[in-house]
């Protein structure tokens, strides 16, 4: 993921596109029409925009289990899945709306669910991985860490998502304990957390999977 | 939201279109090298050529590994402009991992006749103490640039091994011919700067001829 801002100098659709494929995401002056072959997301009250790179036909990663094609891998997959569906269920406030930008949340607040998910793990364990995962998934642009602040939110990779793919990730922030501003209203709290494996499962289909392939040459 | 590639899409049938996208995605989402045999839009000449021309469009360019195998890469073009603009480079402690990676793992090994062809897979692991003692990195950065080049599947681990070996990864096969042959050439100047190919390799460049 780029940090820096594209110049305008003239560089073609192509060029733009190939930068995006070595780098992810591009950000960007707000004002700046996106080429084609991008969707332009801007990011609210920062002053700046991502350009996200988005295929002919808009086919997305998942694309590769219909073509039994086998999806790339990540170090610690299943882990990094589990994060990626903790962040979203924390971050997606409004399931009815796209899941991006959603809100930032403290970092503390994404363990804590993990520890519900997965409670015989020890905190230390659960603070390794997923620091190991925030950064991971921060470099491919599905999520952006803020270390220094201890927060995190939705990266602009998550408007990729087809419609088919959001409706199985609604329905798996549905089975998922609750977000943590819903979990004080008494009615929410008893909800059940899902089997962690289901999560993951899912998750790493739809997203983490295609996090890796989309950023692939990985030249970040 | 508009693809570069649209007009060349349009002019096809709905089932070509289809075929097309569906290569497409094996080719630029998919880890590995696909069969021809399996995608329409490789296996007929015709729709192979709307297939590189999409490349195209997005700065890529369609790429055949040995065999009826097929990837895609950067185009040439691209991949000059992108260099040109430092756009997309490593960072400095990565690169430095990947050569020591690609001087052990295929340059070593070429010279001494062990790999004979012009691809970047290779049977030579090299090791995490190799990689210690010849980058000097801590382990801490190490353990970070060996992280970032497996997610990115520049390298590969390599099992039954005592300690964590590596080889070049997956995305070895997306150079473009060109661009195999310039990756040749640096790292023969890199690891034998005096030898009598390094000198013939810098006199063809100022010359502006190929090597």
């Amino acid at each position: 993921m780029s940090g820096r801002s594209p110049a305008p100098d003239g560089a073609d659709a192509a060029l733009w596109a190939a930068r995006a494929r070595a780098e992810g995401p591009l950000l960007v002056p707000p004002g700046v029409p996106a080429p084609e072959g991008f969707r332009r997301l801007v990011e609210p009250g920062a002053g700046v925009a991502w350009w996200v790179p988005v295929g002919p036909d808009a086919v997305t990663p998942a694309a590769l289990r219909d073509l039994r094609l086998g999806l790339p891998t990540l170090d610690h997959r299943n882990e990094a899945s589990r994060v990626l569906a903790v962040c979203l269920r924390c971050c997606w406030t409004d399931l009815a709306a796209e899941p991006w930008p959603g809100r930032e949340v403290a970092v503390a607040a994404v363990l804590a669910m993990l520890a519900e998910l997965l409670p015989t793990r020890l905190p230390q364990t659960h603070n390794r991985f997923a620091v190991e995962a925030f950064r991971q998934l921060t470099d491919s642009g599905w999520l952006r860490w803020d270390e220094r602040a201890g927060t995190v939110r939705l990266g602009p990779r998550v408007a990729t998502w087809s419609a088919a793919e959001l409706e199985a990730l609604r329905e798996l922030c549905r089975t998922m304990p609750p977000a943590p501003a819903e979990a004080a209203r008494p009615d929410t709290a008893s909800a059940e957390a899902v089997p962690a494996e289901d999560a993951h499962a899912r998750v790493a289909s739809a997203g983490a999977a295609s996090a890796e392939a989309a950023s692939a040459e990985g030249s970040r | 939201m508009t693809h570069p590639a649209d007009d060349l899409l349009a002019a096809l049938s709905e089932r070509q279109r289809d075929e097309v996208i569906a290569a497409w995605a094996a080719l630029e989402y998919g880890r590995e090298p696909v069969e021809e045999v399996g995608f329409a839009a490789l296996r007929d000449p015709a729709l192979r050529e709307t297939l590189r021309d999409v490349l195209h469009r997005s700065g890529r360019e369609l790429v055949r590994v040995a065999g009826r195998r097929w990837t895609s890469g950067y185009s040439d073009a691209a991949r000059t402009e992108l260099v040109a603009r430092g756009w997309g480079a490593l960072p400095e402690y990565d690169r430095a991992v990947l050569t020591t990676i690609l001087v052990h793992s295929v340059a070593i090994p070429r010279s001494e006749g062990r790999l004979t062809d012009d691809s970047w897979a290779s049977a030579t692991p090299t090791t995490v103490a190799e990689l210690r003692s010849h980058t000097q990195l801590a382990r801490g950065k190490l353990n970070e640039a060996l992280q970032r080049l497996r997610t990115a599947d520049l390298i590969r681990a390599v099992r039954g091994a005592e300690s964590a070996a590596y080889v070049p990864g997956a995305q070895f096969h997306r150079l473009t011919p060109a661009a195999r042959r310039l990756l040749q050439e640096e790292l023969v100047l890199a690891a034998g700067p005096g030898s009598p190919l390094a000198a013939a390799i810098r006199a063809s460049r100022e010359t502006g001829g190929p090597a």
